[in-house]
Protein backbone atom coordinates (compact mmCIF):
# COMPACT_ATOMS: atom_id res chain seq x y z
CA UNK A 1 0.00 0.00 0.00
CA UNK A 2 2.96 2.23 1.33
CA UNK A 3 4.59 1.11 -2.19
CA UNK A 4 1.98 2.38 -4.51
CA UNK A 5 1.15 5.96 -2.97
CA UNK A 6 5.12 6.66 -3.43
CA UNK A 7 4.83 5.12 -6.70
CA UNK A 8 1.01 7.22 -7.48
CA UNK A 9 3.45 10.53 -6.22
CA UNK A 10 5.90 9.72 -8.43
CA UNK A 11 4.14 9.08 -11.77
CA UNK A 12 2.46 12.63 -10.17
CA UNK A 13 5.74 14.15 -9.46
CA UNK A 14 7.17 13.24 -13.14
CA UNK A 15 4.21 14.18 -14.91
CA UNK A 16 3.89 17.46 -13.24
CA UNK A 17 7.56 17.96 -13.75
CA UNK A 18 7.41 16.94 -17.66
CA UNK A 19 4.50 19.44 -18.11
CA UNK A 20 6.17 22.42 -16.60
CA UNK A 21 9.32 21.74 -18.24
CA UNK A 22 7.78 20.87 -21.78
CA UNK A 23 5.77 24.32 -21.11
CA UNK A 24 8.60 26.18 -20.19
CA UNK A 25 10.74 24.76 -23.33
CA UNK A 26 7.91 25.78 -25.73
CA UNK A 27 7.72 28.89 -24.39
CA UNK A 28 11.14 30.00 -24.26
CA UNK A 29 12.14 28.56 -27.76
CA UNK A 30 9.17 30.62 -29.30
CA UNK A 31 10.29 34.01 -27.11
CA UNK A 32 13.82 33.76 -28.52
CA UNK A 33 13.08 32.46 -31.65
CA UNK A 34 15.73 34.93 -33.58
CA UNK A 35 18.35 33.07 -31.54
CA UNK A 36 17.98 29.41 -32.71
CA UNK A 37 19.62 30.10 -36.42
CA UNK A 38 22.80 31.35 -34.56
CA UNK A 39 22.65 29.01 -32.29
CA UNK A 40 22.01 26.06 -34.36
CA UNK A 41 24.89 27.07 -36.99
CA UNK A 42 27.47 27.43 -34.05
CA UNK A 43 26.29 24.00 -32.71
CA UNK A 44 26.64 22.45 -36.54
CA UNK A 45 29.83 23.91 -37.04
CA UNK A 46 31.21 22.63 -33.61
CA UNK A 47 30.21 19.09 -34.57
CA UNK A 48 31.43 19.25 -38.14
CA UNK A 49 35.35 20.43 -36.61
CA UNK A 50 35.46 18.19 -33.71
CA UNK A 51 37.39 15.97 -36.02
CA UNK A 52 39.74 18.93 -36.21
CA UNK A 53 40.08 18.92 -32.74
CA UNK A 54 40.99 15.44 -32.04
CA UNK A 55 43.60 15.65 -34.93
CA UNK A 56 45.32 18.22 -32.93
CA UNK A 57 44.91 16.74 -29.89
CA UNK A 58 48.56 17.33 -27.90
CA UNK A 59 49.30 16.33 -24.58
CA UNK A 60 51.38 19.75 -24.50
CA UNK A 61 48.41 22.27 -25.81
CA UNK A 62 45.94 23.60 -23.85
CA UNK A 63 42.16 22.61 -24.66
CA UNK A 64 41.18 26.38 -24.74
CA UNK A 65 44.56 26.72 -27.23
CA UNK A 66 43.43 23.92 -29.07
CA UNK A 67 39.72 25.12 -29.38
CA UNK A 68 41.28 29.33 -29.88
CA UNK A 69 43.06 27.67 -32.79
CA UNK A 70 40.08 26.36 -34.94
CA UNK A 71 37.92 29.16 -34.01
CA UNK A 72 40.92 31.43 -35.35
CA UNK A 73 40.88 29.19 -38.51
CA UNK A 74 37.45 29.16 -39.61
CA UNK A 75 37.43 32.78 -38.73
CA UNK A 76 40.76 33.46 -41.07
CA UNK A 77 39.10 31.24 -43.75
CA UNK A 78 35.80 33.59 -43.28
CA UNK A 79 37.21 36.86 -43.69
CA UNK A 80 39.16 35.80 -46.63
CA UNK A 81 36.31 34.18 -47.98
CA UNK A 82 34.06 37.42 -46.97
CA UNK A 83 37.21 39.46 -48.80
CA UNK A 84 37.23 37.38 -52.02
CA UNK A 85 33.05 38.07 -52.34
CA UNK A 86 33.84 41.62 -51.66
CA UNK A 87 36.23 42.07 -54.19
CA UNK A 88 33.99 40.31 -56.84
CA UNK A 89 31.12 41.83 -55.82
CA UNK A 90 30.25 44.28 -59.14
CA UNK A 91 30.50 48.10 -58.35
CA UNK A 92 27.46 50.69 -59.57
CA UNK A 93 28.78 50.76 -62.78
CA UNK A 94 29.87 47.33 -63.58
CA UNK A 95 26.28 46.40 -62.06
CA UNK A 96 24.85 49.07 -65.08
CA UNK A 97 26.89 47.16 -67.85
CA UNK A 98 25.84 43.72 -66.75
CA UNK A 99 22.32 44.58 -66.96
CA UNK A 100 22.92 45.98 -70.24
CA UNK A 101 24.99 43.03 -71.30
CA UNK A 102 22.68 40.94 -69.75
CA UNK A 103 19.55 42.75 -71.65
CA UNK A 104 21.34 42.68 -74.96
CA UNK A 105 22.80 38.77 -75.31
CA UNK A 106 19.65 37.61 -74.13
CA UNK A 107 17.88 39.44 -77.35
CA UNK A 108 20.50 38.45 -79.33
CA UNK A 109 20.70 34.58 -78.49
CA UNK A 110 16.59 34.44 -78.61
CA UNK A 111 17.01 36.36 -81.77
CA UNK A 112 19.18 34.35 -82.98
CA UNK A 113 17.83 30.73 -81.75
CA UNK A 114 13.86 31.81 -83.09
CA UNK A 115 15.61 32.90 -85.97
CA UNK A 116 13.93 36.20 -85.85
CA UNK A 117 14.59 38.96 -88.41
CA UNK A 118 14.73 42.01 -86.72
CA UNK A 119 13.12 44.48 -89.84
CA UNK A 120 9.96 42.03 -90.31
CA UNK A 121 10.10 40.44 -86.55
CA UNK A 122 9.06 36.92 -88.51
CA UNK A 123 10.60 34.00 -86.92
CA UNK A 124 11.23 30.61 -87.85
CA UNK A 125 8.11 27.97 -88.19
CA UNK A 126 8.75 26.86 -84.43
CA UNK A 127 8.79 29.94 -83.22
CA UNK A 128 5.24 31.09 -85.04
CA UNK A 129 3.81 28.11 -83.32
CA UNK A 130 5.48 29.09 -79.59
CA UNK A 131 5.46 32.57 -79.86
CA UNK A 132 2.03 33.39 -78.36
CA UNK A 133 3.35 31.45 -75.71
CA UNK A 134 7.41 32.81 -75.61
CA UNK A 135 6.70 36.37 -76.07
CA UNK A 136 5.10 37.52 -72.89
CA UNK A 137 7.99 35.17 -71.12
CA UNK A 138 10.31 37.38 -73.40
CA UNK A 139 8.91 40.50 -72.78
CA UNK A 140 8.68 39.95 -69.06
CA UNK A 141 12.41 39.33 -69.09
CA UNK A 142 13.20 42.37 -70.56
CA UNK A 143 10.91 44.56 -68.70
CA UNK A 144 12.64 42.92 -65.30
CA UNK A 145 16.46 43.67 -67.07
CA UNK A 146 15.11 47.39 -68.40
CA UNK A 147 17.07 50.29 -67.02
CA UNK A 148 15.04 52.89 -65.02
CA UNK A 149 15.17 56.28 -65.93
CA UNK A 150 17.52 56.91 -63.00
CA UNK A 151 19.52 53.97 -63.77
CA UNK A 152 19.59 55.23 -67.16
CA UNK A 153 21.30 58.89 -66.18
CA UNK A 154 23.77 57.26 -63.91
CA UNK A 155 24.86 55.14 -67.13
CA UNK A 156 25.02 58.12 -68.94
CA UNK A 157 27.45 59.92 -66.29
CA UNK A 158 29.27 56.49 -65.74
CA UNK A 159 29.72 56.53 -69.53
CA UNK A 160 30.84 60.62 -69.28
CA UNK A 161 33.56 60.04 -67.09
CA UNK A 162 33.13 59.85 -63.25
CA UNK A 163 36.09 60.33 -61.04
CA UNK A 164 37.71 57.03 -60.06
CA UNK A 165 35.83 54.58 -62.70
CA UNK A 166 37.00 54.17 -66.24
CA UNK A 167 34.44 55.07 -68.86
CA UNK A 168 32.17 52.80 -69.85
CA UNK A 169 33.19 50.51 -72.85
CA UNK A 170 31.84 51.39 -76.47
CA UNK A 171 30.62 48.42 -77.01
CA UNK A 172 28.54 48.57 -73.34
CA UNK A 173 27.18 51.72 -74.99
CA UNK A 174 26.15 50.07 -78.32
CA UNK A 175 24.38 47.64 -76.66
CA UNK A 176 22.33 50.28 -73.97
CA UNK A 177 21.52 51.70 -77.25
CA UNK A 178 19.93 48.55 -78.80
CA UNK A 179 18.54 47.94 -75.40
CA UNK A 180 16.63 51.58 -75.22
CA UNK A 181 14.94 50.28 -78.99
CA UNK A 182 13.50 47.44 -76.94
CA UNK A 183 11.43 49.43 -74.48
CA UNK A 184 8.17 47.67 -74.16
CA UNK A 185 5.95 50.57 -73.78
CA UNK A 186 5.37 53.62 -72.28
CA UNK A 187 2.85 51.91 -69.37
CA UNK A 188 6.19 50.05 -68.45
CA UNK A 189 7.91 53.23 -67.81
CA UNK A 190 5.49 54.93 -66.04
CA UNK A 191 5.22 51.84 -63.73
CA UNK A 192 8.65 51.97 -63.26
CA UNK A 193 8.98 55.89 -62.38
CA UNK A 194 5.95 54.87 -59.79
CA UNK A 195 7.50 52.08 -58.27
CA UNK A 196 10.69 54.04 -57.65
CA UNK A 197 9.22 56.92 -56.22
CA UNK A 198 6.59 55.32 -54.29
CA UNK A 199 9.07 52.08 -52.80
CA UNK A 200 11.91 54.65 -50.83
CA UNK A 201 8.86 56.47 -49.07
CA UNK A 202 6.83 53.28 -47.70
CA UNK A 203 10.53 51.80 -46.70
CA UNK A 204 10.93 55.34 -44.61
CA UNK A 205 7.62 54.89 -42.77
CA UNK A 206 7.83 51.57 -41.73
CA UNK A 207 11.67 50.81 -41.53
CA UNK A 208 13.52 51.19 -38.45
CA UNK A 209 16.65 52.76 -38.26
CA UNK A 210 19.30 50.92 -40.20
CA UNK A 211 21.92 51.22 -37.08
CA UNK A 212 19.33 49.76 -34.65
CA UNK A 213 18.74 46.99 -36.80
CA UNK A 214 22.48 45.92 -37.11
CA UNK A 215 22.93 46.18 -33.76
CA UNK A 216 20.46 44.11 -33.03
CA UNK A 217 21.34 41.67 -35.79
CA UNK A 218 24.97 41.53 -34.52
CA UNK A 219 24.50 41.10 -31.07
CA UNK A 220 22.22 37.47 -31.77
CA UNK A 221 24.80 36.37 -34.12
CA UNK A 222 27.27 36.54 -31.33
CA UNK A 223 25.92 33.83 -29.87
CA UNK A 224 27.05 31.56 -32.79
CA UNK A 225 30.86 32.07 -32.19
CA UNK A 226 30.43 31.40 -28.27
CA UNK A 227 28.28 28.52 -29.06
CA UNK A 228 30.64 26.79 -31.61
CA UNK A 229 33.67 27.35 -28.74
CA UNK A 230 31.44 26.17 -25.74
CA UNK A 231 30.77 22.73 -27.95
CA UNK A 232 34.03 22.61 -29.19
CA UNK A 233 35.81 22.72 -25.54
CA UNK A 234 32.87 20.28 -24.57
CA UNK A 235 34.21 16.92 -23.67
CA UNK A 236 30.77 15.20 -23.02
CA UNK A 237 30.00 17.05 -20.43
CA UNK A 238 26.78 18.06 -21.89
CA UNK A 239 25.16 14.88 -23.13
CA UNK A 240 26.82 13.31 -19.79
CA UNK A 241 23.89 15.95 -17.92
CA UNK A 242 21.37 14.53 -20.17
CA UNK A 243 22.28 11.09 -19.64
CA UNK A 244 21.96 11.82 -16.04
CA UNK A 245 18.26 12.79 -15.86
CA UNK A 246 17.63 9.23 -17.76
CA UNK A 247 16.34 6.74 -15.21
CA UNK A 248 18.55 4.04 -14.42
CA UNK A 249 16.06 1.36 -16.18
CA UNK A 250 17.23 2.70 -19.17
CA UNK A 251 20.51 4.41 -18.97
CA UNK A 252 22.16 1.63 -21.11
CA UNK A 253 19.60 1.89 -23.98
CA UNK A 254 20.30 5.83 -23.76
CA UNK A 255 23.92 5.52 -24.13
CA UNK A 256 23.78 3.06 -27.12
CA UNK A 257 20.87 5.45 -28.43
CA UNK A 258 22.99 8.55 -28.25
CA UNK A 259 25.84 7.03 -29.55
CA UNK A 260 23.99 5.81 -32.86
CA UNK A 261 22.63 9.39 -32.97
CA UNK A 262 26.00 11.45 -32.63
CA UNK A 263 27.41 9.07 -35.26
CA UNK A 264 24.66 9.74 -37.66
CA UNK A 265 25.12 13.34 -37.26
CA UNK A 266 28.36 13.70 -37.43
CA UNK A 267 28.92 11.36 -40.92
CA UNK A 268 25.87 13.27 -42.24
CA UNK A 269 27.21 16.59 -41.67
CA UNK A 270 30.62 15.53 -42.71
CA UNK A 271 29.81 13.74 -45.57
CA UNK A 272 27.36 16.11 -46.78
CA UNK A 273 29.84 18.81 -46.42
CA UNK A 274 32.33 16.72 -47.78
CA UNK A 275 30.19 16.23 -51.02
CA UNK A 276 29.71 19.89 -51.41
CA UNK A 277 33.06 20.68 -51.45
CA UNK A 278 33.48 17.80 -53.76
CA UNK A 279 31.06 19.40 -56.09
CA UNK A 280 32.60 22.67 -56.14
CA UNK A 281 35.39 22.32 -57.07
CA UNK A 282 34.83 19.70 -59.63
CA UNK A 283 32.42 22.84 -61.28
CA UNK A 284 35.25 24.72 -61.25
CA UNK A 285 37.77 22.88 -62.42
CA UNK A 286 35.06 22.11 -65.24
CA UNK A 287 33.97 26.01 -65.65
CA UNK A 288 37.80 26.71 -65.66
CA UNK A 289 38.60 23.95 -68.53
CA UNK A 290 35.61 25.45 -71.02
CA UNK A 291 36.93 28.96 -70.71
CA UNK A 292 34.92 30.97 -67.58
CA UNK A 293 37.21 32.47 -66.07
CA UNK A 294 38.92 31.37 -62.54
CA UNK A 295 36.75 33.79 -60.30
CA UNK A 296 33.46 33.44 -62.18
CA UNK A 297 33.96 29.33 -62.14
CA UNK A 298 35.01 29.89 -58.67
CA UNK A 299 31.71 31.59 -57.88
CA UNK A 300 29.56 29.29 -59.83
CA UNK A 301 31.52 26.39 -58.34
CA UNK A 302 30.85 27.21 -54.71
CA UNK A 303 27.13 28.53 -55.25
CA UNK A 304 26.63 24.95 -56.87
CA UNK A 305 28.19 23.09 -53.42
CA UNK A 306 26.33 25.08 -51.31
CA UNK A 307 22.83 24.03 -53.58
CA UNK A 308 24.15 20.29 -53.14
CA UNK A 309 22.55 19.96 -49.87
CA UNK A 310 19.09 19.96 -51.53
CA UNK A 311 19.27 17.27 -53.63
CA UNK A 312 18.84 18.03 -57.35
CA UNK A 313 19.07 21.91 -56.54
CA UNK A 314 23.00 21.79 -57.13
CA UNK A 315 22.63 20.48 -60.74
CA UNK A 316 19.67 23.08 -61.50
CA UNK A 317 21.54 25.69 -60.03
CA UNK A 318 25.07 25.10 -61.49
CA UNK A 319 23.40 24.30 -64.97
CA UNK A 320 21.23 27.45 -64.74
CA UNK A 321 23.89 30.11 -63.50
CA UNK A 322 26.77 28.36 -65.77
CA UNK A 323 24.51 28.79 -68.69
CA UNK A 324 23.46 32.31 -68.14
CA UNK A 325 27.17 33.50 -67.78
CA UNK A 326 27.90 31.68 -71.40
CA UNK A 327 25.37 32.81 -72.98
CA UNK A 328 26.23 36.93 -71.61
CA UNK A 329 29.59 35.82 -72.05
CA UNK A 330 32.02 38.06 -74.36
CA UNK A 331 34.74 36.17 -74.86
CA UNK A 332 36.25 33.07 -73.57
CA UNK A 333 40.09 31.45 -73.15
CA UNK A 334 39.28 27.53 -73.35
CA UNK A 335 41.57 24.97 -72.59
CA UNK A 336 40.24 22.69 -74.43
CA UNK A 337 40.80 22.90 -78.12
CA UNK A 338 37.48 22.47 -79.70
CA UNK A 339 35.45 24.69 -77.62
CA UNK A 340 34.99 28.17 -78.51
CA UNK A 341 32.15 30.74 -77.77
CA UNK A 342 29.41 29.62 -80.22
CA UNK A 343 29.22 25.85 -78.80
CA UNK A 344 30.21 27.14 -74.99
CA UNK A 345 26.70 26.52 -74.15
CA UNK A 346 26.74 22.84 -75.12
CA UNK A 347 30.28 22.31 -72.96
CA UNK A 348 28.94 23.90 -69.97
CA UNK A 349 25.78 21.31 -69.90
CA UNK A 350 28.26 18.58 -70.81
CA UNK A 351 30.48 19.93 -67.39
CA UNK A 352 27.04 20.17 -65.49
CA UNK A 353 25.92 16.36 -66.46
CA UNK A 354 29.49 15.12 -65.83
CA UNK A 355 29.74 16.69 -62.12
CA UNK A 356 26.30 15.56 -61.74
CA UNK A 357 27.08 11.90 -62.73
CA UNK A 358 30.39 12.33 -60.45
CA UNK A 359 28.46 13.41 -57.89
CA UNK A 360 26.08 10.45 -57.92
CA UNK A 361 28.76 7.57 -59.03
CA UNK A 362 31.23 8.48 -56.95
CA UNK A 363 31.21 11.34 -54.55
CA UNK A 364 27.98 9.83 -52.83
CA UNK A 365 28.85 6.78 -52.14
CA UNK A 366 32.73 7.42 -51.25
CA UNK A 367 31.78 9.79 -49.02
CA UNK A 368 28.16 9.33 -47.92
CA UNK A 369 28.37 5.89 -48.09
CA UNK A 370 28.10 4.42 -44.24
CA UNK A 371 25.93 7.82 -43.63
CA UNK A 372 22.30 7.89 -43.16
CA UNK A 373 20.91 7.40 -46.14
CA UNK A 374 17.61 10.29 -46.76
CA UNK A 375 15.61 9.71 -49.88
CA UNK A 376 15.74 12.48 -51.85
CA UNK A 377 11.79 12.94 -51.04
CA UNK A 378 12.32 13.50 -47.46
CA UNK A 379 15.26 16.00 -47.75
CA UNK A 380 13.25 18.41 -50.12
CA UNK A 381 9.87 17.97 -47.79
CA UNK A 382 11.91 18.82 -44.52
CA UNK A 383 13.80 21.07 -45.83
CA UNK A 384 10.15 22.94 -47.17
CA UNK A 385 8.72 22.16 -43.26
CA UNK A 386 11.58 23.80 -41.38
CA UNK A 387 11.21 26.56 -43.69
CA UNK A 388 7.69 27.05 -42.83
CA UNK A 389 7.90 26.25 -39.41
CA UNK A 390 10.89 28.60 -38.66
CA UNK A 391 12.54 29.87 -41.39
CA UNK A 392 15.98 30.05 -42.01
CA UNK A 393 16.41 28.37 -38.96
CA UNK A 394 14.04 25.87 -40.27
CA UNK A 395 16.12 25.33 -43.47
CA UNK A 396 19.59 24.77 -41.47
CA UNK A 397 17.93 22.45 -38.80
CA UNK A 398 16.01 19.92 -40.74
CA UNK A 399 18.57 17.84 -41.96
CA UNK A 400 19.96 17.24 -38.40
CA UNK A 401 16.43 16.76 -37.24
CA UNK A 402 15.46 14.40 -39.67
CA UNK A 403 18.55 12.54 -39.16
CA UNK A 404 18.06 12.30 -35.31
CA UNK A 405 14.37 11.23 -36.27
CA UNK A 406 15.29 8.38 -38.39
CA UNK A 407 18.12 7.19 -35.90
CA UNK A 408 16.19 7.29 -33.13
CA UNK A 409 13.01 5.80 -34.37
CA UNK A 410 14.64 2.90 -36.33
CA UNK A 411 16.52 1.90 -33.17
CA UNK A 412 14.76 2.78 -30.29
CA UNK A 413 12.04 0.38 -30.72
CA UNK A 414 14.70 -2.53 -31.14
CA UNK A 415 16.23 -1.56 -28.11
CA UNK A 416 13.45 -1.05 -25.99
CA UNK A 417 12.79 -4.85 -27.15
CA UNK A 418 16.99 -6.13 -26.38
CA UNK A 419 16.34 -4.43 -23.04
CA UNK A 420 12.62 -6.37 -22.66
CA UNK A 421 10.94 -2.86 -21.39
CA UNK A 422 8.40 -3.46 -23.89
CA UNK B 1 60.96 -0.27 9.25
CA UNK B 2 59.55 0.88 12.43
CA UNK B 3 60.61 4.17 11.82
CA UNK B 4 58.88 4.32 8.04
CA UNK B 5 55.39 3.55 10.05
CA UNK B 6 56.27 6.15 12.36
CA UNK B 7 56.04 8.62 9.51
CA UNK B 8 53.41 7.14 8.01
CA UNK B 9 51.30 7.22 11.46
CA UNK B 10 52.47 11.06 11.58
CA UNK B 11 51.27 12.16 8.03
CA UNK B 12 48.31 9.77 8.62
CA UNK B 13 47.04 12.25 11.49
CA UNK B 14 47.69 15.25 9.16
CA UNK B 15 46.63 13.84 5.78
CA UNK B 16 44.36 10.80 7.15
CA UNK B 17 43.73 8.18 4.61
CA UNK B 18 40.04 8.31 3.88
CA UNK B 19 38.09 5.47 2.41
CA UNK B 20 37.40 4.89 -1.15
CA UNK B 21 33.76 6.75 -1.20
CA UNK B 22 35.83 9.68 0.60
CA UNK B 23 38.74 10.29 -1.27
CA UNK B 24 38.15 12.37 -4.78
CA UNK B 25 37.07 10.29 -7.71
CA UNK B 26 40.49 10.99 -9.61
CA UNK B 27 41.99 9.52 -6.32
CA UNK B 28 39.38 6.60 -5.65
CA UNK B 29 39.47 5.44 -9.40
CA UNK B 30 43.70 4.91 -9.14
CA UNK B 31 42.78 2.41 -6.55
CA UNK B 32 40.64 0.53 -9.26
CA UNK B 33 43.11 -2.60 -11.16
CA UNK B 34 41.52 -1.48 -14.42
CA UNK B 35 42.81 2.12 -13.99
CA UNK B 36 46.14 1.68 -11.43
CA UNK B 37 48.32 1.92 -14.55
CA UNK B 38 46.61 5.52 -15.81
CA UNK B 39 48.69 8.94 -14.67
CA UNK B 40 46.97 11.71 -12.67
CA UNK B 41 46.47 13.20 -15.71
CA UNK B 42 45.10 10.36 -18.06
CA UNK B 43 42.77 9.95 -15.18
CA UNK B 44 41.72 13.42 -15.03
CA UNK B 45 41.18 12.90 -18.73
CA UNK B 46 39.43 9.50 -18.07
CA UNK B 47 36.84 10.76 -15.35
CA UNK B 48 35.40 12.73 -18.16
CA UNK B 49 34.11 9.84 -19.44
CA UNK B 50 32.17 7.94 -16.75
CA UNK B 51 29.12 8.15 -15.78
CA UNK B 52 28.11 8.62 -12.30
CA UNK B 53 24.55 6.14 -11.23
CA UNK B 54 23.05 5.90 -8.07
CA UNK B 55 20.67 3.11 -7.01
CA UNK B 56 18.57 2.27 -4.64
CA UNK B 57 18.49 -1.23 -2.62
CA UNK B 58 17.21 -4.29 -5.03
CA UNK B 59 17.45 -1.92 -8.13
CA UNK B 60 18.80 -3.64 -11.02
CA UNK B 61 22.10 -2.26 -12.41
CA UNK B 62 21.81 -4.91 -15.82
CA UNK B 63 19.89 -7.87 -15.79
CA UNK B 64 20.41 -11.14 -18.07
CA UNK B 65 20.07 -11.61 -21.73
CA UNK B 66 20.24 -7.19 -21.64
CA UNK B 67 22.53 -6.40 -24.60
CA UNK B 68 25.64 -4.93 -22.81
CA UNK B 69 26.90 -1.26 -22.72
CA UNK B 70 29.27 -0.51 -19.73
CA UNK B 71 31.78 -1.67 -17.22
CA UNK B 72 30.30 -0.67 -13.80
CA UNK B 73 32.85 -0.04 -10.96
CA UNK B 74 30.98 0.19 -7.32
CA UNK B 75 32.25 3.18 -5.65
CA UNK B 76 30.15 2.93 -2.50
CA UNK B 77 27.38 0.20 -1.69
CA UNK B 78 26.91 -3.64 -2.59
CA UNK B 79 26.27 -5.85 -5.62
CA UNK B 80 25.11 -9.21 -5.79
CA UNK B 81 25.65 -11.08 -9.14
CA UNK B 82 22.60 -13.13 -9.91
CA UNK B 83 22.13 -16.33 -12.41
CA UNK B 84 18.84 -14.37 -13.40
CA UNK B 85 16.64 -11.64 -12.39
CA UNK B 86 14.11 -11.83 -10.10
CA UNK B 87 14.87 -13.05 -5.77
CA UNK B 88 13.30 -15.81 -5.29
CA UNK B 89 14.09 -18.05 -8.27
CA UNK B 90 17.91 -16.62 -8.45
CA UNK B 91 21.12 -17.59 -7.27
CA UNK B 92 23.28 -15.84 -5.87
CA UNK B 93 26.78 -16.04 -8.22
CA UNK B 94 29.42 -13.27 -6.37
CA UNK B 95 28.83 -9.95 -4.42
CA UNK B 96 30.76 -6.89 -5.42
CA UNK B 97 31.58 -4.41 -2.84
CA UNK B 98 32.90 -0.89 -3.22
CA UNK B 99 36.13 -0.48 -5.46
CA UNK B 100 35.69 -3.63 -7.50
CA UNK B 101 33.85 -3.89 -10.71
CA UNK B 102 31.77 -5.90 -12.53
CA UNK B 103 30.39 -6.43 -16.52
CA UNK B 104 33.85 -5.77 -18.17
CA UNK B 105 33.07 -7.64 -21.33
CA UNK B 106 30.73 -4.83 -22.42
CA UNK B 107 33.54 -3.27 -23.30
CA UNK B 108 34.39 -5.43 -25.73
CA UNK B 109 30.99 -5.95 -27.35
CA UNK B 110 27.25 -5.98 -26.64
CA UNK B 111 26.84 -9.79 -26.16
CA UNK B 112 23.49 -10.09 -23.80
CA UNK B 113 25.10 -10.65 -20.34
CA UNK B 114 25.22 -13.40 -18.85
CA UNK B 115 23.91 -12.47 -15.11
CA UNK B 116 21.73 -10.11 -13.53
CA UNK B 117 23.43 -7.51 -11.08
CA UNK B 118 21.20 -6.08 -8.12
CA UNK B 119 21.94 -3.48 -5.47
CA UNK B 120 21.83 -5.07 -1.96
CA UNK B 121 22.17 -1.41 -0.66
CA UNK B 122 22.15 1.92 -1.65
CA UNK B 123 24.79 1.50 -3.92
CA UNK B 124 27.17 4.52 -6.33
CA UNK B 125 28.78 3.19 -9.43
CA UNK B 126 31.06 4.97 -12.15
CA UNK B 127 30.14 3.69 -15.46
CA UNK B 128 32.25 3.47 -18.90
CA UNK B 129 30.66 2.98 -21.54
CA UNK B 130 32.07 0.92 -24.80
CA UNK B 131 31.04 3.77 -26.71
CA UNK B 132 33.20 5.87 -24.88
CA UNK B 133 36.55 3.29 -24.81
CA UNK B 134 36.14 3.85 -28.60
CA UNK B 135 36.30 7.25 -28.68
CA UNK B 136 39.61 6.93 -26.23
CA UNK B 137 41.15 4.71 -28.71
CA UNK B 138 40.93 7.71 -31.55
CA UNK B 139 41.39 10.87 -28.80
CA UNK B 140 43.46 9.09 -26.24
CA UNK B 141 45.07 6.17 -27.75
CA UNK B 142 47.57 5.65 -24.39
CA UNK B 143 44.64 5.53 -21.70
CA UNK B 144 42.19 2.65 -24.04
CA UNK B 145 45.51 0.62 -24.66
CA UNK B 146 46.07 0.89 -20.73
CA UNK B 147 42.51 -0.41 -20.30
CA UNK B 148 42.72 -2.82 -23.00
CA UNK B 149 45.63 -4.45 -21.59
CA UNK B 150 43.88 -4.52 -18.24
CA UNK B 151 40.31 -6.39 -19.88
CA UNK B 152 43.04 -8.83 -21.50
CA UNK B 153 44.58 -9.51 -18.54
CA UNK B 154 41.69 -10.21 -16.26
CA UNK B 155 40.29 -12.88 -19.18
CA UNK B 156 43.22 -13.84 -18.82
CA UNK B 157 42.79 -14.64 -15.43
CA UNK B 158 39.24 -15.61 -15.35
CA UNK B 159 39.89 -18.39 -17.68
CA UNK B 160 43.03 -19.38 -15.54
CA UNK B 161 40.25 -20.21 -12.95
CA UNK B 162 37.70 -21.89 -15.22
CA UNK B 163 40.81 -24.39 -16.57
CA UNK B 164 41.73 -24.76 -13.13
CA UNK B 165 37.78 -25.27 -11.58
CA UNK B 166 37.59 -28.05 -14.70
CA UNK B 167 40.29 -29.72 -13.59
CA UNK B 168 39.11 -30.44 -10.25
CA UNK B 169 35.77 -31.23 -11.57
CA UNK B 170 37.60 -33.85 -13.86
CA UNK B 171 39.34 -35.13 -11.00
CA UNK B 172 36.75 -35.32 -8.60
CA UNK B 173 34.74 -36.74 -11.55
Amino acid sequence: MKDSNRRFRAIFFYTLVAVAVTSILVFLIWSLRPMILPATIGILLAYLFRPLKTAFKYHWLPEPIRAAFIFSLLTGSLLLGISFVQDNIPNQKENLELQVRLKYKFNEKFEKIMGIDPLTGKGHSIYNLIAHDVDPIRSGINKYLQLSPEQSETFMKFKNGVEGYEPVSEVYYQYYLANTKKIPNKNDKKENLAANTDAPAAAKSNEPSLLIYLLGTLSVWLLMPIIFIFFLLDDGAIAQYFIKLVPNRYFELALTLQEKVDGAIGKYLRGISMECALVAISMVIGLWLVGISFKVSLIIGVLTGVATVIPFLGTVVGLAASIIYVLIAEDLSPLIPFVNIDNAAIAVILVNIFVHLLDNMVFQPVVLGSAVNLHPLVIILGLLAGSMLFGAAGVVLAIPAIVVLKVVSENTISGLKDYRII
Amino acid sequence: MQEKKSINVFWGMIFRKRKPAEVSRNQFLKTIPFFEDLTQKQLKTLALYLHERRYEEDEYLFEVNHPAAALFIIGRGEIVVENSTGKENSNQLATIKSGEFLGELALLDSSPRSASARATKPTETYALFRGDLITLEKEDPQIASKIYRTLAWVIGERLKATNRQVETTRKVA
